[in-house]
């Protein structure tokens, strides 16, 4: 059976996770920072190998500790294949791509007993909100706000609502476009009520996200800093 | 950020030293040769004597996020005020965001300073009640709110100058030299930072509203809305 740790980084407005098997002895990282003493600790207390470190997309907020963790535990951090799989014990992580936040963004979906039970979805999903899509440019803004609504809408639209969502980016982000706090919700949840979720036809799309994009960045900044 | 994730950071280890403890000489020499001083104390306790030009951050909020903003990176740090574990705490948020370059921290805080014989300034600490009375008295000074532009333009006090925090820098020659300035936001954590650029940028008679925007409302003080 696995188990979630969040590791929340409140003066980033992110969090990081280890999932782990305590019963197979083994544990995976996402997105962890590059102090990686709090997941060492944890790792050690459960009695678990760190045996990969993922990041689930190209960090401009912060470093990685997918290295750090290499060199202190011996973590593969090979990047995983969009449909690709890693066991972690009994379950498994799948790599999907969810463009949007950055074009190579990966979720990582938790698959335990045949069943899909969790996804870590970086800022593809936040709790009410998704991540900036305007952090590569103008020129790239739009045609990634449209594959962030595509992996809303299409990428992760076989999934069940009642899995858990973890989401790297929180409200206090630099790269979050506002949502509430929290860095656990349910997809159903965000189905419900995420204002992202809501919006399905392309054109009102184009020009409700360009200007969320921009506007909604300075409210996430006044929120972080404030 | 993500240049360094690109390439990939330095190790940091698992268990990082804390950072070098540094006696007052040693700061002197370090800020002549172009370190930056973070003062980590609330602004409240800084605003009472602080290393005359360091920076006021209070580790209370979004530190690194402010540090980041502010100084260069690359520019060596060095933290006063605060006790080891705090040093400690802004060392981990500072490699979290690669800022790599704390040249360490003055051992026995501000009194060491002073016993040594260094200079301290102060500025004044005054709630937004004093700043009303003081703008009704109608004798000389300059109101500077450090918010953002939205909630700038959400209301602000008549006759401000409005320049966002990390605009003081560029901007501290509009305001007056001559006349006392106090430097307001929602809650008084940005303005202390702000008074302290203000105080980099030559201004001499500096005020910190330190306290909660909301009471200039509750004082049934009128508002311009632009």
């Amino acid at each position: 059976m696995f188990a979630v740790d969040v590791f929340p980084a409140p003066e980033l407005g992110n969090a990081s996770f280890v999932v782990s098997d305590k019963a197979r002895g083994v544990a995976v990282a996402i997105d962890p920072l590059r102090d990686v003493d709090a997941y060492l600790k944890k790792a050690d207390w459960l009695g678990v190998k760190v045996t990969h470190a993922l990041d689930t997309h190209l960090h401009n907020d912060f470093v990685s500790g997918r290295r750090e963790l290499q060199a202190e535990a011996g973590s593969n951090i090979e990047v995983l294949e969009p449909g690709s799989e890693l066991k972690v014990g009994s379950a498994t992580l799948r790599a999907i791509h969810t463009p949007g936040h950055t074009p190579d963004h990966l979720s990582y979906l938790l698959i335990d007993g045949k069943r899909p039970r969790a996804l870590f979805s970086g800022g593809a999903v936040m709790v009410g909100a998704i991540a900036r899509t305007d952090l590569l440019g103008p020129h790239l803004a739009v045609h990634l706000a449209m594959e962030a609504l595509r992996t809303l809408q299409v990428r992760l639209r076989g999934l069940p609502d009642d899995i858990a969502v973890y989401p790297t980016h929180g409200s206090g982000s630099f790269c979050g476009t506002g949502g509430r706090s929290g860095h656990e919700t349910t997809l159903g949840d965000e189905r419900a009520t995420n204002p992202f979720f809501q919006t399905t036809e392309v054109m009102l799309s184009t020009n409700s996200v360009t200007p969320l994009t921009t506007a909604t960045w300075r409210q996430s900044t006044k929120q972080a800093l404030r | 950020m993500a240049a360094i994730n690109q390439a990939g950071a330095a190790l940091i280890g698992r268990k990082p030293d804390p950072p070098a403890r540094l006696t007052a000489a040693e700061v002197a020499a370090l800020i002549d040769a172009g370190a930056a001083v973070v003062d980590i104390r609330p602004g409240r306790e800084y605003d009472r004597g602080h290393i005359p030009g360091s920076y006021s951050v209070g580790l209370e909020g979004p530190w690194s996020a402010w540090v980041g903003w502010l100084v260069a990176r690359g520019r060596p740090i060095v933290l006063a005020g605060g006790t080891e574990a705090q040093h400690r705490e802004a060392q981990r948020q500072l490699y979290r965001i690669g800022f790599d370059t704390i040249a360490g921290a003055l051992d026995g805080g501000l009194d060491a300073w002073l016993s040594s014989g260094g200079e301290v300034s102060e500025f004044e600490t005054v709630d937004v009640e004093d700043m009303a009375a003081w703008i009704l008295s109608a004798e000389p000074m300059t109101v500077v709110d450090v918010r953002d532009e939205h909630e700038w333009s959400e209301g602000h006090v008549p006759g401000a100058v409005h320049i966002y925090v990390p605009d003081v820098p560029y901007r501290a020659g509009e305001i007056p030299p001559e006349a006392p300035v106090a430097v307001h936001c929602a809650s008084g954590y940005r303005a202390g930072i702000a008074a302290s650029l203000l105080e980099q940028a030559g201004l001499k008679r500096i005020i910190h509203v330190n306290g909660q925007y909301s009471d200039w409302d509750r004082l049934h003080l009128a508002e311009t809305i632009p």
